[in-house]
């Protein structure tokens, strides 16, 4: 039998790294592969590029035996690719029925839209996928789980073979969940080939036929779900873990606590609190949807409710970023093009835009002197060994690790209290990386708090002192010393 | 197994020679625009345009526009849109007359009160758009209505010339130094400008909102007050430029102000092709006044039809703006 979807030896690289090693895999009809991996072990590469969304570096597909070739994604949508996103690619403004006929709207007298056609196309698909909702009701008064099963009927619709469905469960509800897996076994014995990209073995288990996992953007394993469950799953995803955490964790004595208090990301009404010691890195981690930006944002003041900062005597109402500011409490945000630099700045000016009263003139006059300025940059420029031409050079020159560190030197200069760190290596190269974690290491060293966002497991293990595992917005487990490994972290964040 | 290999971005087709010049051309196509605006003109009418009588007539009239710009320059900088320049112009002018031709208003007294309903505006516009999060385009056009609204039921549309004060009229009739009086201030006002959004915090923190105010609420920077600040300044620079026209005329007509609205975007629009970011500053909004202040007087001592030189001038700052753009598709 010939597979309905293989790869051959696909492969991506681009300048400086390869996402995705040559990797060769068959898809039958008829089965569900679940697809895991950490963040950035090449799952989402993978992906795109079966979609068409990028070009393959090397290698090839094919569907039914014969090689295509994907140069955008109506080509892989015309061979009967259909994905269906983690983040909603939809119209929330638009109607149900608009949104699974997008593209495609039936028409009648030249160009005027046919609308009990319409209507009745979009009943049949949306009933296909048993989603009894009214075609003309507005998507964005959907939840996220219908909201999801439009997007699969209009992969339906377009008749799709090969269904990609990436994190489809973020966000969802047990009964959502299996509503929805019922779904996907009523589509595989249709003989159509589903790829389940997840990062929950409880689904993989249930749901899966044969699981696929890649690492740091090899395939590891491919087999059979029986063969390939629980811990032994776990491990292989995990890997082996090369960094010793001894070679950054300094043996630092801890300071005064700082408490954060009435923490509530998604405001559900029970508010928790979480304490960190001045010297000490705290690590946050879980699946993407937790909570952990929200958490930060709710901290930094942008939350719907106030978090309390306490240390010793002194409680401190963090209300705006201006407050937190004000308070030494300082973020580096994750988005680093489009939540840290400020492009007009050079990079001096980035380094102090928080903490510009500092580079005045005169003392209580606004006026900014761009000797003391360029000073204060550049000091932070040797000390953090950000490189660049100077404190003049254009932040938008520098690469994305000493970007990063200059974002990461705004926040020092505000005198932090607590440091906010959210995927701070996030996108930069290995050497960076290394820098980055020196540089927090020995912010915590100088007395600073720490919380360190990070979905990257080994970083944990390397850098945190402690490290909590959020799910839905809470924490469910917390763990110290030898129990900051990968596997533990995977299990509370995965359960 | 065969290893990928690593391929560099595709470099762009051109010679290094040529994109060199395409990176001169962009970088100063303001200042080469005026040299070869001033070549042309000045090679066609030599007697009349190359004297300094020319050339201080043209400051004078291009000083109120400079002075509207550099306030749209500001609003502009922070990424907001101020469509009530044009009304808050006339406000501010007939306020101003009004006050001293019908009540007989000290002329300094009269000054204020223009200069306070300018403020008065760019703040109730400011407040409308950070605190109630409107969208700036749709409430600065509705107060441009509400402003004319203003202006018309106190002038009734009428022209008002009489009972101006001659300290007024002295501020935009008499010289210091040769020049205008209205040079000079116009002048000190785009220093102002300039060192507000250059060198203070303030003018970062404008910036800062306008390219990623998530990045400058984050920062702890004051955003909200700033932008309310910023359509303050627009309203400010707004009344001033008012006051410095109807001191030029000597009175005060009806709705003088709407005529600015455009050719102050254009300027400021024209002035972001000076930097190389395509940021709004107030040197590249001085340029680009110059500019287009020079093409006007040329074009009109030629003789051309309006017609013509409402053609001519479009199609100059059509291309000075294209000029601007060469080579930068390419680097994308």
């Amino acid at each position: 039998m010939t597979a309905l979807l293989e790869v051959r030896g696909l492969g991506k690289s681009y300048p400086g790294t390869v996402a995705l090693h040559p990797t060769s895999l068959w898809f039958n009809a008829g089965e569900i592969t679940g697809i895991m991996g950490k963040n950035g072990a090449g799952k989402s590469t993978l992906i795109r590029l079966i979609a068409g969304a990028e070009s393959p570096s090397v290698g090839c597909i094919m569907v039914d035996g014969r090689p295509v070739r994907f140069s955008k994604t109506s080509d892989a949508a015309a061979a009967g690719v259909a994905v269906v996103h983690q983040e909603l690619s939809d119209l929330p403004r638009a109607t149900v029925a608009e949104n699974v006929l997008l593209g495609d709207l039936p028409r009648r007298a030249g160009q005027f839209i046919d609308g009990a056609r319409r209507d009745a196309l979009a009943r049949a698909a949306l009933d296909r996928v048993g989603l009894a909702t009214d075609p003309r009701s507005r998507l964005a008064d959907l939840s996220v789980a219908d909201r999801r099963l439009v997007m699969i009927a209009r992969a339906l619709r377009k008749d799709a073979r090969i269904l990609i469905l990436d994190e489809p469960t973020a966000s969802l509800n047990e009964p959502e969940i299996a509503r929805l897996h019922d779904l996907l076994r009523v589509l595989r014995g249709e003989g159509r080939a589903i790829l389940y990209i997840t990062h929950r073995m409880q689904e993989v288990d249930m749901l899966c036929d044969r699981v696929v996992v890649l690492r740091d953007g090899h395939l590891v394993a491919d087999g059979p779900i029986d063969t390939c469950r629980g811990e032994r799953l776990i491990s292989i995803i995990a890997g082996q873990s090369l960094a010793q955490k001894s070679s950054v964790s300094a043996a630092a004595p801890l300071g005064a606590r700082l408490t954060l208090e009435n923490l509530d990301p998604f405001a559900t009404g029970e508010p928790f609190e979480l304490a960190v010691r001045r010297g000490e890195v705290l690590g946050l981690t879980g699946l993407a949807g937790a909570g952990r930006t929200e958490l930060f944002e709710q901290i930094m003041g942008l939350g719907r409710s106030t978090v309390t900062l306490r240390e010793t005597d002194e409680r401190i109402e963090l209300r705006s970023p201006r407050a937190a500011v004000a308070a030494g409490v300082s973020i580096v945000p994750e988005d680093r093009r489009g939540l840290g630099i400020i492009a007009p700045f050079d990079l001096a000016g980035n380094i102090t835009a928080a903490s510009m009263r500092r580079s005045r003139l005169f003392r209580g006059v606004p006026l900014l002197s761009r000797r003391i300025d360029h000073r204060r940059g550049g000091e932070m420029i040797a000390r953090l060994g950000i490189r660049a031409i100077g404190p003049s050079a254009g932040i938008g020159s520098l690469s994305g690790g000493n970007q990063q560190k200059a974002i990461i030197a705004r926040s020092l200069t505000v005198g932090s209290r607590l440091l906010l760190l959210d995927e701070p290596t996030h996108g930069v190269d290995v050497d960076a990386k290394a820098e980055i974690y020196g540089l927090v290491r020995k912010a915590a060293a100088d007395g600073v708090a720490v919380i360190l966002v990070s979905s990257d497991l080994p970083e944990l293990e390397r850098l945190a002192d402690r490290v909590v595992v959020l799910a839905n917005g809470r924490p469910v487990a917390e763990l110290t010393g030898p129990d900051i490994a990968e596997k533990t972290m995977l299990r509370h964040a995965s359960a | 197994m065969t290893t990928v290999e690593t391929r560099g971005p595709a470099l762009a087709g051109s010679t290094p020679a040529l994109s060199r010049v395409i990176g001169i051309l962009q970088r100063y196509a303001l200042p080469i625009a005026i040299l070869l605006a001033v070549a042309l003109f000045g090679s066609l009418r030599p007697d009349a345009f190359l004297t300094w009588r020319n050339a201080t007539a043209v400051l004078t009239l291009a000083a109120p526009m400079l002075v509207a710009a550099l306030g749209l320059t500001v609003v502009l900088a922070m990424g907001e849109i101020d469509l009530s320049l044009g009304s808050a112009i006339g406000l501010g002018g007939a306020l101003a007359v009004c006050a001293m031709s019908f009540f007989g208003t000290p002329w300094p007294v009269a000054i204020v009160l223009g200069l306070a309903a300018g403020a008065a505006a760019g703040l109730l516009t400011g407040a409308m758009v950070v605190r109630l999060g409107a969208n700036s385009l749709i409430i600065t056009l509705g107060m441009a209505s509400v402003l004319t609204g203003v202006e018309f039921l106190m002038t009734d549309q009428r022209t008002i010339y009489t009972g101006i004060a001659q300290g007024y009229i002295a501020l935009g009739q008499s010289e210091v130094l040769g020049l205008n009086l209205q040079v000079w201030i116009a002048g000190l006002i785009a220093i102002c400008v300039h060192a507000l959004l250059w060198h203070t915090e303030w003018g970062r923190g404008m910036y800062a909102a306008g390219e990623n105010p998530e990045a400058a609420i984050l920062a702890g920077l004051p955003v909200s007050a700033l932008r309310i600040a910023g359509f303050v300044i627009a309203g400010l620079g707004a009344a001033i430029a008012g006051i410095l026209l109807t001191a030029q005329t000597a009175s005060a007509f009806s709705n003088a102000g709407q005529a600015f609205l455009l050719p102050a975007y254009a300027a400021a629009f024209l002035g972001s092709t000076a930097s190389s970011d395509g940021r709004f500053t107030a040197f590249g909004t001085v340029l680009a006044v110059f500019f287009i202040g020079i093409v006007q007087t040329g074009l009109t001592m030629v003789q051309l039809s309006t017609g013509a030189i409402s053609l001519v001038q479009g199609a100059l700052l059509i291309g000075a703006v294209l000029l601007s753009r060469l080579g930068r598709k390419e680097r994308r």
